[in-house]
């Protein structure tokens, strides 16, 4: 199993949500999250005016799903999240040693 | 007679027959431990005190002795009452103690005090009991004084935790403002001889919500106070109601009813123990406030020259002059405003729009007057349409108010900004009609919309004025669902915005009722992600509006796509009104 975490801009959800959908996922967890990387403390330049952020709002998208699935997910994310511009965020994974569906105590591919 | 028992009649029987349990058990000890006739007692005290057991509460007991009772002998006399008892299962709250202890107990916290007012002897020494029970009810009477500002406190301090039964998405039938625990503090002031209460309502109030609570218990199987939706169409079912509104309904008149008894109570409890001004004599004074009405005792009144009947101004002369004050209104001048009170012209005169403004921009002090004026149907002869959202239940879980409590909410948050914006009456109106649509299958904001331009109209302001107001219902959405789903880097995104609110004192306009709308839903809805990215939205429109950009075709293609107007989950969970 793998833990696939993506940090995204705020407007890309809905695309991404979409997109993984049409791969077949059926669930995730969606977190407001605030955050830099290589912007870090980046000055915006917009129509003429400039802002500095230090922090900027995105949302964390945390999916568990099968290690062979993992790789074509990751794609999906990627490409639906994609504008090309700085500030689209992140996607990583991360080996999951269990998961445990706790209405019915499913475990693993039967939880996921 | 024969037939079911009722909920009533259930609750007496069972508390009836831990009653007689409880005398065996005691009877069996006495025997068993050959116990002197007098010096020890069992009573029951709080709600069993009363007389009553819900399906699902504990059974408060106290054993009492005398001072200087056996300890050996009163802790075997103990054992042999709660061991039986925990062996069965039977839900248990207990005490041991002495009558020095007791008192000390009631001294030392007041909801100890508050149970042992309603002590009733169940087994033993009676005449202990009885004077036990004087005993706490003099010492209570005594320090009143000293103890009731602190009650008050306390409570008010809760129901500001836990919010209103009347208005809560998921009302707390005990702890709630207007549930089961501010029984037992009216009834505790009751019996301080210093207020009075009416008792009969008190009662019957009481009555209401323990056939809820009870119903809710028998549904849930345990010991739950608290009524979340997903029991509600069960409860309304056993409570003989049609559906979940009804229930809802029947909770919030009831919670409205007892909180109202507990604020007019605490108002009477303040001005008891407010010292007079020195010099002054302590006797009321009515000081006339504004045409036919006064300010007497901390509350607003009608004085005698008052002509509800022939002076349509006068309720909200009346509301006007207590929400600004932060006073409340009498439920006497309340009554006689529903009662006799001449419609309004329509358009309304200038005068009362003014006064309607400077009510609903008044602070936390509107949500008592806006109550009273609710209750006693004053709300409905000025608007009519708020019958739509009364008592309705939010969609989203995100809400802790009912649409019209929250609709009152939004108001006072807005008015923390009457001064930072132009028009502050179109803000306050806006507030106060931004979810008015809501109630039916269609878009709440477009819904919405056209009832806030007709109601802006009967109010007389002017079309453009109107027009604004219907505007910002329409749009009190926009913000938080473009802030959050569109991409603030594109240029388009800002130009939609400044295209559908059209200026920059309407953008202004928005801005604080989207913040005020989302202060008024919940924690959750105006976390700083939120606000920056609305924040962010605003700056960005506000200079597009500034610099006189002009929206181009692609902007407006862009605002009338489904794109811009889409709903989407992700948006769903954010959304507050």
């Amino acid at each position: 199993m793998r833990l696939i975490t993506a940090v995204i801009k705020p407007h890309k959800l809905e695309d991404v949500r979409a997109a993984v959908e049409a791969f077949g996922v059926t669930g995730m967890t969606v977190t407001e999250a605030s955050g830099y990387g290589r912007q870090k403390g980046h000055t915006e330049v917009y129509r003429g005016a400039e802002y500095d952020i230090a922090l900027v709002p995105k949302v964390r998208v945390e999916i568990v799903v099968e290690d062979g699935d993992a790789a074509d997910i990751v794609d999906v994310i990627v490409k639906s999240a994609q504008t090309g511009r700085i500030g689209d965020g992140k996607v990583w994974v991360t080996a999951v040693e269990t998961v445990v569906r706790v209405r019915t105590g499913d475990r693993d591919s039967d939880a996921v | 007679m024969t037939g079911t028992p009722t909920r009533s009649e259930q609750r007496r029987s069972r508390a009836a027959g831990a009653d007689r349990q409880l005398r065996a058990l005691w009877g069996e000890a006495q025997a068993g431990l050959d116990l002197p006739s007098a010096g020890a007692a069992l009573v029951a005290v709080g709600g069993y005190g009363r007389g009553h057991l819900s399906p699902a509460s504990d059974l408060d007991v106290v054993l009492l002795a005398v001072d200087g009772y056996d300890e050996a002998l009163l802790g075997q006399l103990a054992e042999r009452l709660w061991y039986p008892l925990w062996d069965a299962n039977v839900p248990l709250d207990h005490a041991v103690r002495t009558q020095r202890q007791l008192r000390a107990a009631a001294d030392d916290d007041v909801r100890v005090a508050l149970g042992l007012l309603e002590m009733r002897h169940i087994a033993g020494d009676a005449a202990l009991t009885l004077s036990s029970r004087s005993a706490v009810l003099a010492q209570w009477r005594r320090s009143a004084k000293r103890r009731l500002p602190l009650l008050v406190d306390d409570t008010r301090r809760r129901w500001a935790q836990l919010g209103d039964l009347g208005h809560a998405t998921t009302p707390d039938l005990k702890e709630s403002h207007g549930g089961l625990r501010d029984v037992t503090v009216l009834r505790a002031l009751l019996a301080s001889w210093l207020v009075d209460v009416p008792a009969v309502e008190l009662d019957r109030q009481a009555i209401a919500l323990l056939e809820v609570r009870d119903a809710l218990q028998e549904t849930t199987g345990r010991r739950t106070e608290r009524l979340v939706a997903d029991y509600a169409a069960e409860v309304a079912e056993r409570l003989g109601l049609t559906d979940a509104a009804a229930l809802r309904a029947r909770v919030a008149e009831i919670g409205r009813g007892i909180g109202h008894l507990a604020q007019v109570a605490f108002r009477n409890v303040d001005w008891m123990l407010t010292p007079a001004p020195a010099g002054r004599p302590r006797r009321p004074v009515l000081e006339v406030v504004a045409p036919g009405v006064a300010a007497y005792r901390g509350e607003v009144v009608l004085t005698e020259k008052a002509q509800p009947a022939r002076d349509p101004l006068l309720g909200l002369r009346a509301a006007e002059a207590a929400a600004t004050r932060g006073l409340l209104l009498t439920d006497a001048a309340a009554a006689r405003l529903g009662r006799e009170s001449m419609a309004m012209p329509v358009p309304w005169p200038p005068e009362a729009r003014g006064l309607l403004g400077r009510l609903l921009g008044s602070g936390r002090a509107l949500v008592d007057v806006w109550e009273s004026l609710d209750q006693y149907g004053v709300v409905d002869s000025l608007l009519p349409e708020w019958t739509q959202v009364r008592h309705l239940a939010p969609q989203s879980s995100v809400h802790r108010f009912t649409v019209d409590r929250h609709l009152v909410q939004t108001c006072v948050e807005a008015a923390a900004y009457v001064d930072q914006v132009d028009r502050p009456d179109l803000l306050v109106t806006a507030a106060l009609l931004h979810d008015i649509g809501k109630g039916g299958d269609a878009d709440h904001s477009e819904v919405g919309e056209l009832i806030a331009r007709d109601i802006a109209g009967r109010v007389g302001f002017s079309a453009k004025d109107a027009a604004t107001i219907a505007r910002l219902v329409r749009h009190h959405l926009l913000l938080v669902d473009v802030a959050t789903t569109r991409d603030l880097d594109d240029p388009r995104t800002a130009a939609a915005v400044a295209s559908a609110v059209v200026d920059g004192p309407t953008l202004d306009l928005l801005a604080v009722l989207t913040e005020a709308d989302a202060l008024a839903t919940g924690p959750q809805a105006w976390s700083p992600w939120r606000k920056q990215l609305v924040d962010a939205l605003v700056e960005r429109s506000k200079r597009h509006l500034h610099l006189g950009s002009q929206p181009d075709s692609s902007d407006r293609q862009t605002l009338g796509s489904p794109l811009l107007g889409r709903t989407n989950r992700g948006v769903e969970r954010g959304r507050v009104g």
